[in-house]
């Protein structure tokens, strides 16, 4: 069985997890076939042991963000990378900001019009993480995966689609209409959303030096939300716009996470 | 939905421990080894530390001299791509040839990650031809929460006068592999370069990269 097994993933010419120190990462589908022009969703699974973190796009005050880069793909287009909404995670006073027990960076990928029927889609990534729980241990290396081109997409699913789908939902959604102004130590951020409904709320600033990771974010207990934001004890300009996630756990105690992008005024 | 529950449970923790991790750096200067600050606004806190070889350090007797202080942990990968590089060990030699006074730091808590004793300091700097004049032995922390080291390498570059000049990251590529090295801009190479022939530092601060120091 185990045998037969591993002649499986040989014949299908690649290996799709690769394991480090403290965390694997795997290749996975949301769907077990493809069909020409059609789109589907392919990630990497992260998995940590207990107690041990991955970094997000900003890993904030140590730490090394995550990286997964798709090799050209004959046939296959890729979008963006999709990033679940971070938590922090504090030790020694340095900030980190990242993922803890599982998760997944996915991305929607199209297949050509002229993707042959029985032919085969040969998707790889290289991958690299900095995993950490007290120590940091590097880790690291290509995943890949086959997908057969049908007709029609397989029934039944797969078992990457729960894992997808496990974490799309906490990927940010765009918000417009939030702004910033400057404040006496650094800035004001508001948000077109009630802060009387909000239990509580962070910013994660996409770039270093702007924001301090590791001090308070005080919001408003009235009106719109806003968040005020302490500069960066790093920071040698002011931004031109405060660009970041803002994750928002609510009265309700559903956690929603934003993707804002506020010019500063004033 | 559990899942999201406890992601906002952690996060509200993480907002209590912050604050009282964000007051360390301002008591660390009235810390006990903390005798005085320089005279001028950015003053380098002075201190008293052991060496690796069993002898003591203060930055006081140090004035008239420029000194660099690097945050190390032999253990951190990124503290592992400027050492297996041999990056770390250039710098240090071009350096101290200057007469410039390279104290290494290492400010990881006993059974924390990088710890070292003095004959394994002294060790590892011989087993990697390093060549920093003392490495010091902080290993309650105060030296580095005084100087708000938050990760290894972190690179100080303190002025005759005994003035920070230069704070932050080694050079300007925030990664673990050796093959950005030679594309990065090195910052304190090019503040020493700009401070030393009294120019003004054109980055005199930038955000360090690497693993957070292993404070007790």
């Amino acid at each position: 069985m185990v045998a037969f097994f591993l002649l499986a993933v040989a014949l299908q010419g690649g290996t799709p997890t690769v394991s480090g120190a403290h965390c694997t990462a795997t290749l996975i589908a949301d769907t077990p076939s493809v069909t020409p022009g059609g789109k589907f969703r392919v990630g990497v699974l992260f998995k940590m042991d207990p107690h041990w973190h991955i970094y997000w796009t900003n890993p904030g005050d140590s730490g090394l963000a995550t990286s997964v880069k798709w090799a050209e793909a004959p046939g296959l287009a890729f979008g963006k990378l999709q990033w679940p909404a971070p938590r922090r995670f504090t030790g020694g006073g340095a900030v980190g900001y990242g993922y803890e027990g599982s998760t997944v960076l996915f991305t929607e990928a199209r297949v050509a019009e002229d993707a042959k029927i029985g032919s085969k889609v040969r998707i790889e990534a290289d991958v690299s993480w900095l995993a950490c729980e007290e120590a940091c241990i590097p880790g690291g290396g290509r995943v890949s995966l086959e997908l057969p081109v049908a007709k029609s997409p397989g029934v039944g699913g797969s078992p990457g689609r729960k894992q997808i789908d496990a974490v799309s939902g906490s990927v940010p959604t765009h918000l417009g209409g939030a702004t910033a102004r400057k404040s006496a130590n650094g800035y004001l951020l508001t948000l077109p959303l009630d802060a009387a409904t909000a239990k509580s709320a962070y910013f994660f600033p996409s770039d270093g030096e702007v924001v301090s990771h590791g001090a308070d974010q005080p919001k408003s207990r009235t009106g719109q939300l806003t968040l005020t934001l302490p500069k960066s004890e790093y920071a040698t300009r002011e931004p031109e716009a405060l660009v970041g996630v803002v994750v928002v756990t609510g009265q309700d105690t559903k956690v929603r996470a934003y993707h804002v992008s506020a010019e500063l005024t004033g | 939905m559990k899942t999201m529950l406890i992601l906002a449970g952690l996060t509200m923790v993480a907002a209590c421990t912050m604050n009282a991790s964000g007051k360390v750096a301002e008591q660390g200067g009235s810390g006990a080894v903390a005798t005085e600050t320089g005279a001028s606004t950015g003053g380098a806190p002075l201190f008293t530390l052991p060496t690796a070889d069993g002898k003591t350090v203060n930055l006081a007797d140090l004035k008239g001299k420029w000194v660099v202080l690097e945050w190390w942990n032999h253990e951190c990968p990124f503290v592992v791509k400027h050492y297996s590089s041999g990056n770390m060990q250039k710098l240090q030699k071009e350096f101290t040839e200057k007469g410039v006074v390279w104290l290494t730091i290492n400010s990881s808590a006993p059974g924390k990650q990088g710890h070292v004793n003095g004959a394994q300091a002294t060790s590892l700097m011989k087993e990697k031809n390093a060549a920093p004049t003392h490495v010091l032995l902080d290993h309650d922390g105060k030296v580095g929460k005084m100087y708000d080291a938050k990760t290894t390498p972190q690179m100080i570059l303190i002025s005759p006068e005994g003035v920070v000049m230069y704070d932050g990251a080694i050079d300007s590529i925030r990664s673990a592999n050796i093959a950005d090295i030679p594309k990065a801009e090195n910052y304190l190479v090019k503040a020493y370069g700009e401070a030393s022939t009294g120019q003004a530092v054109t980055t005199p601060k930038t955000q360090p990269y690497g693993c957070s120091v292993k404070y007790p």
